[in-house]
């Protein structure tokens, strides 16, 4: 909202009053330097033109109910004054969210939809507050959440639930390139990394802390995220986690549980024998043979890239291509036809 | 007799068997699946019967037909055997039903709470990213959604494991790095106050998922503070530091003795927050790695370096290397004199230190500090703003004897440079042994 639009408005509309409607039908007015303090009502009115007369009147979102409305036109008729102190403000504004949970969300919601950022970040971090260092039947009795998590989703509440076969395919090639390139480096005789301690993210995500149940658990290999390529290591002989990785490995997909050996922290070893060949065989059996034979055509595709970058980057310092593939929503980009 | 009643003494013990491995198609002949269908709502909708209603009821009913199964004279073992397969067939069809209706309420539950909760998932995934770990971990063990919410990238860029050290194990530490991707910005690990019998479950690798895909997550890392990890040692820590490319803010507190500093902030450039204090007293930094040191850090706003073995010539070069170093604090050095003050005065006229902190210096010369002090007020450090020299075993003075009462010039100080503060404080205090409660920097200085 720019000053020379403000100054144009002025001449002719003194006192004026913007024309707004609710979801629910009802038509108000409300002084237009309060009304204008909303970046959405805003820029209705400037680019739309809207709100001038009871016919016009702007129609604002479903999440905005007239209740909500009213106090959001509290909090703007205080704050759009000018001359008002930090001090006052922050009074005003810890006095202003003293409200039962539920109009709070709903009126995060409300102001979310108008685009009201300090109120909006006001009341998340009112209701950030409410939430904290509380256990989870608080925060469901505080919020009137169902209970539908299984026993074992509550155990395990770090787990990741992204199972794309796609993703499972492509770390497969990843593990074929990565083998590809190791044979060529044997043979060029280049010296390769020591201290090489990375690991691909399923093996440690296989990772099982088997104590109490408020404790974070972690399941294994579902999740799938792999930004660069990883190398793969050899497990480590950790006894006592085997053990506990077998107590839980109902819980888990039968066929991470079969590939990678459960390997975890201290592991000393240098030498990288990627485990590829194995998960590659386990894998294959569960993918019936009209999707895998979708999904190779992708991973053909993909193998492609990936081969043409690979080329590139082989003379150089190995700096692979920075595929992101992320368990948070970027195959959503690669993605063609879903399953 | 009822129609619902007929049908289920014939069909009992014939849906019992095709019911035996539920997931898969009947194996009898002349049953499909709508037939079967068909069977379980019919009974389920017993209880809507008037007759049936009342759970009294329906368990008579339940009894009645179980009932027969148990013979009124002793039969063949077959007979027995068959009983035994239906009795146990029974208790499979219950526990299934079961489970089953459990599934469904949370499949109902989970749709009603999707429709009811106010809030849009951003702006869910927005509240939990003000949330501090360990509250966002109980928060997604609430609902599916709050979980689906709690898994977002952005609720784990500053991860603080020191409230649950007791739990967290590398594993843990992998899986919230991973998940905080490329928004990952902080990281503290370890337990700030140790109780006495308290071992971390964090080994000497813990932080290697800083280093993987060639450091992708430790690039981001802007903050990393780590709390007694006696496991750890100095070369898995540069190794991880080498991979924070971007680190500002790095903190150890109780582990490693820390002689090689240039080793482990080779790679930082950008540092400019350093605070390192070891439990015992053992960390001597050479010449050479002294004068690496200065030259990687540039940066270095401010520097703490507790309980090194740090005589007034490193002092010296520490404060004159650092151009931009606003905080110092080298408390429990134990060779520091205060000389080092004194060669500070004709080169430091403009620097920009603000905060100088010598406490507990078991050597500190009451002669150097009243030295240091009149240069002050001659107006030397211009910006210096807290000075602190409190000692619980008074300075040295003349010679061998201390001091808890030193004479200093502490009025004119006031007149003179009315915004410096200077503490020194000589009784013995209660056990200053936890030093890193005090945390946040801002501008430099830091409650200690």
């Amino acid at each position: 909202m720019s000053e020379f639009d403000l100054a144009v408005m002025k001449p002719e509309t003194m006192k004026s009053y913007i024309w707004l409607q609710t979801a629910d039908g009802s038509i108000q007015q409300v002084e237009q330097e309060v009304a204008m303090f909303c970046p959405m009502i805003c820029q209705e009115v400037i680019q739309k033109g809207v709100g001038s007369s009871k016919n016009h009147a702007i129609s604002l979102p479903q999440r905005v109910n007239p209740a909500m409305f009213s106090l959001i036109l509290d909090y703007c008729r205080f704050h759009q004054l000018p001359g008002r102190s930090n001090k006052e403000l922050k009074t005003y504004d810890e006095r202003f969210i003293r409200m039962d949970t539920k109009r709070l969300c709903e009126l995060t919601s409300a102001a979310d939809s108008l685009q009201l950022k300090p109120l909006v970040d006001l009341t998340s971090r009112a209701l950030a507050r409410i939430i904290e260092g509380k256990t989870p039947e608080e925060i469901r009795e505080i919020f009137h959440l169902p209970d539908d998590l299984t026993e074992e989703e509550k155990l395990e509440p770090l787990k990741n639930t992204m199972d794309d076969p796609r993703i499972r395919l492509l770390n497969r090639l990843y593990a074929k390139k990565r083998k590809e390139l190791k044979e060529r480096e044997r043979l060029k005789d280049v010296e390769v990394e020591e201290h090489v301690d990375e690991r691909s993210v399923d093996d440690l995500l296989s990772f099982i802390n088997g104590r109490d149940p408020k404790v974070v658990k972690m399941s294994k290999g579902k999740k799938k995220k792999k930004k660069k390529k990883d190398l793969k290591i050899v497990s480590s002989n950790d006894i006592h986690e085997k053990e506990s990785h077998d107590l839980h490995s109902k819980q888990q997909c039968v066929e991470e549980t079969g590939s990678s050996v459960p390997n975890l922290p201290s592991a000393e070893d240098d030498n990288s024998m990627p485990k590829a060949g194995s998960e590659d065989e386990d894998i294959d059996d569960e993918i019936d043979p009209a999707m895998r034979e979708m999904l190779d055509r992708e991973v053909e595709d993909f193998a492609q890239r990936l081969n043409s970058n690979w080329v590139r980057s082989l003379g150089q310092e190995r700096r692979p291509v920075h595929f992101s593939i992320n368990g948070n929503g970027t195959t959503r980009r690669r993605t063609g036809p879903s399953p | 007799m009822d129609p619902p009643n007929s049908k289920r003494p014939c069909h009992a013990p014939s849906v019992t068997s095709s019911i035996e491995f539920p997931c898969s198609l009947p194996t009898a002949p002349g049953f499909n699946q709508s037939n079967i269908d068909m069977t379980i709502s019919s009974f389920l909708s017993l209880s809507d019967l008037p007759l049936f209603s009342s759970p009294l009821s329906m368990g008579c009913s339940f009894d009645r037909v179980l009932d027969k199964v148990i013979p009124s004279a002793v039969g063949t073992s077959h007979d027995e055997f068959k009983q035994d397969r239906f009795l146990d067939h029974t208790l499979q069809l219950a526990s299934l039903l079961y489970k089953s209706t459990e599934r469904c309420i949370r499949k109902r539950a989970t749709l009603q709470n999707s429709i009811s909760w106010p809030l849009l998932p951003e702006l869910t995934i927005k509240v939990f990213s003000m949330l501090d770990t360990k509250s966002l971990i109980q928060a997604s063990a609430c609902c599916t959604m709050f979980n689906k919410c709690a898994t977002d990238r952005v609720c784990y860029s500053h991860i603080d494991l020191t409230t649950a050290a007791k739990h967290v194990d590398n594993g843990v530490v992998c899986i919230m790095i991973h998940r905080a991707g490329k928004e990952l910005r902080s990281l503290k690990l370890g337990s700030i106050s140790p109780s006495a019998g308290y071992i971390s479950l964090l080994t000497r690798s813990c932080l290697a998922p800083l280093t993987f895909n060639h450091g992708f997550a430790g690039g981001h890392l802007r903050s990393l503070h780590l709390y007694y990890l006696r496991s750890m040692d100095v070369e898995s820590l540069s190794t991880v530091l080498s991979a924070c490319l971007n680190l500002t803010d790095l903190k150890i507190v109780g582990f490693v003795p820390l002689e090689q500093l240039e080793l482990l902030t080779r790679n930082c450039r950008l540092i400019k927050h350093l605070f390192i204090e070891i439990y015992s007293s053992a960390g001597r930094i050479t010449d050479s790695s002294l004068l690496k040191f200065v030259d990687n850090c540039a940066n270095l706003i401010s520097l703490s370096l507790l309980c090194f073995l740090l005589n007034d010539t490193i002092a010296q070069k520490l404060v004159r290397g650092f151009r931009q170093l606003k905080y110092i604090n080298l408390s429990r050095s134990l060779e520091i004199s205060g000389c080092f003050l004194r060669g500070l005065g004709l080169s430091c006229k403009d620097s920009p230190l603000e905060t100088l902190i010598l406490r507990n210096c078991y050597n500190l010369e009451e002669r150097e500090v009243l030295l240091f002090l009149n240069s002050l007020l001659a107006g030397d450090f211009k910006s210096i703003r807290l000075i602190d020299v409190s000692n619980r075993q008074g300075l040295v003075c003349d010679g061998d004897s201390r001091t808890s009462e030193p004479r200093f010039p502490i009025e004119e100080l006031k007149k003179q440079r009315p915004n410096v503060t200077f503490v020194a404080v000589f009784e013995p205090q209660p056990s200053l042994l936890s030093s890193s409660s005090g945390e946040v920097y801002s501008d430099g200085t830091s409650s200690w």
